[in-house]
């Protein structure tokens, strides 16, 4: 019934765009694709501007397509490219034309510029608001954590987004918890996108292109979880030479090898890094250390290939896997793999299609081995994704997107194992899916509309048993499904709006309002991220969160746009919110479900940035006040209490100068308020032993955080046909002792009294790393 | 055991990554104070005890008010009731009343003008075989578990838990299981710590009490087992207050469990 008064909806909404394009006069459109010329990337993005026509033009899609229809007539096309040499073209539209442009790279000349892949006024005048793209160039030089370039690190510094912990690579957009980011590597989820108990991201610098995180309204294509979407795309290899490049540091290397397929016809790229932290582990004099294993390694491939002139094949594939051992006594193993093949095709001069199909595969092993026996934990999630998308050029003034998404997941969520038996905890197995449509359209020179509407459905599938669970989180009925039989399916209508109001050419208002639905929970009872956090798919009893959003900005660039200034506030609400119950069995074999809690949650904030992109100096001020709650009944006495993210204050200054052609230094401090946390306020005698009592979840701060990191690059060699350079950073210049963690505990030199003690991680962390590219 | 083997390993990170440890003044905030029970019935008269204290401020000393002249109660379904006597301030016992397993039992305390109540059903007794040693290699120390043995019942959930002590001294760690791997199956597991202060040494006396629990007492010690012992990865989990099966607001726990005692020299 509710579908199909969606899909009338949809039918009324896209025949209108179609009928508003048909009027009017006789019209040709122009498209082609726009790359490099050096090595034949597709630059997104990259602006097609018609001279004649002021205020006319589109830019290029993620794989370089353009499209633009305009009446009959002379034109001259101007394509224009941050850090490129922007380049004319006089046209005689009286047919269709294919045109395909390489523009040269302008940064040879411009080395002291920071390379940005966006448009000069692309804050002022994109549509939506609380998009940041990141490319690894302009972030090359920002002093990090033992040298580890980490693009989710740098992610972390911007105004809303907040880092899970000391040097932690997890991150919480807008008050949202962790799982509620949805991490897409080549449009591929990866479940845990972190290293070495979170200290590193899985993301090697050098296989990533470029990120976008959407933290505000997300375009309808995406959906799936709550409160943002990090969209990393690979890069695609030069399509011109080979080339080496690596880096030496001093926990891990990396190299990467790239060059052309075929004449003109297509590209690859294989990177690879290895940690070898665990090798100090072999100086140790002790057996068992020295049998201990502490490392990661990863693997990106990426290759595409062009079959004709409207068919490209691109096919990228990820994996890495940490592994951790102590001795023979424990060992724990878990990594991701994705893989994604897509087709692009350019179907006819206005109609773009992408086809995607896609695996990801995330697991992990646990092993203790126990005097007396060997325990085996396994658990796995896998996702078996088809993606159809279709960009339809309507008009200048009008860009529709449609497509539709299906995954089939199988996940299981544990396995216990041990030498004389084994548990198996339920497997699940769901199919999601979703149709989505967006409009991109101008209403007038001044107003800019993007809308668009998800609808997504979540069929929990058997087999397996599922449970009725009383009020006192007792199982009292279970019911047995069989393969492929349906439970329950969750139906949720995604409405996505942004609107920005152009004040003046360089400022503008933008405001949006979105719904997104989350149907795979990160069940999770600790802040840093730990491989062993169950996800767990919607069940009979469990819900799809949802979330719906608000938010209001102003944005506004001076002097020529090499000032941005922007203030965002947001308010969200967040309906079916999962938390364990206090004092939850973890290993629970059965029904999660007798564990679990539900309730609400709100977050609202303020936003501040200020930005300078251009000269020898660059670098940013962001600021955030924010508030994050949670009301869970049978937690915290049912009342609202302040979520671990919830951090009021949060303060990054980022700065970077070039000091000579040879020699560029920077800066970064940050400051945020401690997370909230749960610490005892009394204590009684039970069971032979002082025990803490606790009062209000989440009640204490943790203490104030603050952190300088300084950083230094030297450039050793710069020719074209080989580069290097040094890279050093210290990370917390003025060694400010953070607490990583406070522990109570009976005081060591007088146990008649009890005492609090705080564990700092790291002060001056120094680091070097030398790269180089041939 | 398995998140503290993680923690281990969290630990060894932070000790290569460089770490540092101090005492610091962090102003927390002060309590009512709340009664605490302890509350046990077995099958052993010597076992069976009530005992009532006091909470206090996480700043105070480690001294535990005991709390006297309180009225305790224990009855249970076959129609047998049972006032308790006050042996030594603090400490209820059990005039005439001796567990019987599969019944019920319910606690009935009353301090002033509050009155708090809980229920337990002693568990069948499992029989309690003998103790043996394991000994591992951790980190270049040899250091040795005592396993006690014993016939899990088939199709039906076992829980236990264990007291060790070692010369006379209780370990004050938390040894639970349930049968979860082991249903139905000759059960031999070690009891092992990863922050035990006592030594097991070749030589010694080591004595295990051996108990079979309800299952509300074994998720009040599992509960407890995760906010106890060594200072735990603290913040890493949202601590809470033990899930006690007292109601009226006390804290502690009330279990009718049947006990078997156990002492052998450790090899």
């Amino acid at each position: 019934m509710r579908f199909n008064y969606f899909l009338r909806w949809t039918f009324l909404i896209i025949g209108f765009l179609f009928v508003s394009s048909a009027y009017s006069q006789t019209k040709f459109t122009l498209s082609g694709s726009i790359k490099d010329k050096k090595n034949g990337e597709q630059l997104t993005g990259a602006n097609v501007i018609v001279k004649e026509i002021p205020a006319t033009g589109t830019a290029a899609n993620e794989y370089g397509f353009y499209s633009l229809t305009l009446p009959q007539g002379k034109y001259t096309i101007i394509y224009k490219y941050i850090s490129y040499n922007t380049d004319t073209v006089s046209i005689v539209l009286d047919k269709n034309v294919k045109l395909d442009m390489l523009l040269s790279d302008a940064s040879t000349q411009l080395q002291e510029v920071v390379v940005s892949t966006r448009r000069k006024d692309e804050n002022v005048r994109s549509v939506n608001s609380g998009i940041e793209k990141i490319n690894p160039k302009e972030v090359a030089k920002i002093p990090v954590l033992m040298g580890e370039k980490d693009l989710v690190k740098s992610i972390q510094l911007l105004p809303g987004v907040k880092n899970a912990g000391e040097g932690n690579s997890g991150f919480f957009v807008r008050g949202g918890a962790g799982d509620q980011n949805l991490i897409l590597l080549d449009e591929a989820p990866v479940y845990n996108a972190s290293h070495l108990l979170g200290f590193f991201s899985t993301f090697n610098s050098d296989a990533i292109r470029d990120a976008t995180l959407y933290k505000g309204t997300q375009p309808a294509q995406h959906g799936g979880r709550l409160s943002s979407v990090l969209d990393l795309k690979m890069n695609e290899g030069n399509n011109q030479k080979f080339s080496v490049g690596g880096g030496i540091g001093l926990i891990s290397s990396r190299l990467n090898v790239e060059g052309p397929l075929g004449s003109d016809r297509g590209s690859f790229l294989v990177t690879g890094r290895r940690t070898y932290a665990d090798m100090f582990l072999l100086l140790s004099k002790d057996e068992d250390t020295r049998k201990s294993s502490l490392y990661f390694y990863d693997l990106n491939l990426k290759a595409n290939y062009k079959i004709s002139d409207k068919d490209r094949i691109y096919i990228s594939g990820y994996g890495g896997r940490d592994k951790l051992g102590v001795g023979d006594a424990v060992g724990i193993d878990w990594g991701n793999y994705t893989s994604t093949i897509r087709w692009n095709h350019i179907i006819n001069d206005k109609l773009f299609s992408n086809t995607s199909v896609i695996y990801s595969n995330y697991d992990y092993n646990i092993m203790v081995n126990t005097s007396d026996d060997e325990i085996t934990i396994l658990s796995r999630i896998r996702d078996y994704n088809a993606k159809q998308e279709f960009q339809y050029y309507a008009s200048p003034r009008n860009t529709i997107r449609f497509g539709f998404n299906s995954i089939y997941h199988e996940i299981t969520p544990g396995k216990l194992e041990s030498s004389t038996s084994s548990t198996n905890f339920e497997n699940r197995f769901a199919w999601e899916n979703a149709a989505f449509v967006s409009n991109d359209f101008k209403l007038s020179e001044k107003l800019n509309i993007n809308a668009g509407l998800r609808l997504s459905s979540f069929a929990v599938l058997g087999k397996g048993d599922f449970y009725t669970v009383n009020n006192k989180l007792e199982v009292t009925d279970t019911t047995t499904y069989k393969s492929g039989e349906f439970v329950k399916n969750y139906m949720n209508l995604e409405p996505r709006l942004a609107v920005n109001y152009m004040l003046t050419s360089s400022s503008s208002l933008k405001a949006g309002y979105f719904r997104n639905t989350q149907n795979m929970h990160l069940i999770s009872n600790s802040t840093s991220s730990n491989p062993t956090d169950k996800w767990v798919p919607s069940s009979n009893i469990i819900k799809p969160e949802i979330a719906d959003q608000i938010s209001l900005g102003y944005f506004k660039n001076f002097a020529d746009n090499k000032y941005e200034f922007s203030v965002e506030s947001y308010y969200k609400w967040m309906q079916n919110q999962i938390d364990y119950k206090d004092g939850a069995e973890v290993l629970q074999p059965k029904a999660i479900e007798t564990q679990l809690l539900f309730g609400k949650g709100r977050a609202y904030g303020l936003e501040f940035l200020v930005k300078k992109k251009e000269g020898r100096f660059t670098g940013w001020v962001g600021y955030t006040l924010s508030r994050t709650e949670k009301k869970i009944d049978g937690i915290n006495q049912s009342n609202w209490y302040a979520a671990k993210q919830d951090r009021t204050h949060d303060i990054t200054i980022v700065g970077m100068y070039d000091l000579t052609k040879k020699w560029s230094v920077s800066a970064l401090w940050t400051y945020y308020t401690g997370n909230a946390v749960t610490f005892p306020s009394g204590k009684y005698y039970i069971d032979g032993k002082v025990v803490w009592l606790y009062t209000d979840r989440n009640g204490y701060r943790m203490p104030d955080y603050h952190r300088l990191d300084l950083g230094a690059t030297c450039k050793l060699k710069d020719t074209p046909r080989y580069s290097s350079d040094l890279t050093f950073s210290l990370y917390n210049a003025y060694g400010r002792e953070n607490a990583y963690t406070i522990d109570f505990r009976e005081s060591e030199s007088d146990p008649s009294k009890t005492e609090v003690v705080q564990t700092t991680l790291f002060r001056w962390i120094p680091s070097i790393t030398w790269n180089f590219k041939f | 055991m398995r998140t503290k083997a993680i923690y281990s390993i969290v630990l060894i990170a932070a000790i290569i990554l460089s770490s540092c440890e101090k005492v610091i003044d962090y102003e927390l905030n002060t309590t009512t104070p709340k009664l605490v029970i302890e509350a046990n019935l077995t099958n052993n008269p010597d076992y069976s005890a009530v005992t009532l204290s006091k909470s206090k401020n996480f700043t105070d000393n480690n001294t535990f008010e005991a709390v006297s002249n309180a009225l305790v109660i224990i009855t249970d379904n076959a129609g047998n009731a049972d006032t308790l006597k006050e042996t030594q301030p603090g400490t209820y016992k059990p005039l005439n009343m001796v567990g019987v397993p599969g019944r019920t039992y319910y606690l009935t305390v009353k301090t002033d003008d509050e009155v708090y109540t809980a229920e337990s059903q002693m568990p069948n007794t499992v029989s309690f075989d003998s103790i043996s040693f394991n000994s591992i290699n951790r980190f270049g120390e040899i250091t040795i578990f005592p396993a006690p043995h014993y016939q899990d019942p088939a199709n039906e959930n076992n829980y236990y838990r264990f007291l060790e002590y070692v010369n006379g001294e209780r370990s004050t760690s938390i040894f639970i299981s349930n049968d979860l791997l082991y249903d139905g199956q000759y059960v031999n597991q070690s009891l092992r710590s990863f922050s035990d202060e006592l030594n097991i040494e070749p030589g010694k006396t080591v004595e295990i009490l051996m108990m079979t629990i309800d299952a509300n007492v074994y998720q009040y010690f599992n509960s407890l087992s995760q906010i106890s012992g060594g200072g735990g990865p603290n913040q890493s989990g949202t601590p809470a207050n033990p899930l006690t099966n007292i109601s009226g607001g006390a804290l502690g726990y009330f279990s009718s469990c049947t006990i078997q005692k156990k002492s052998t020299i450790a090899f």
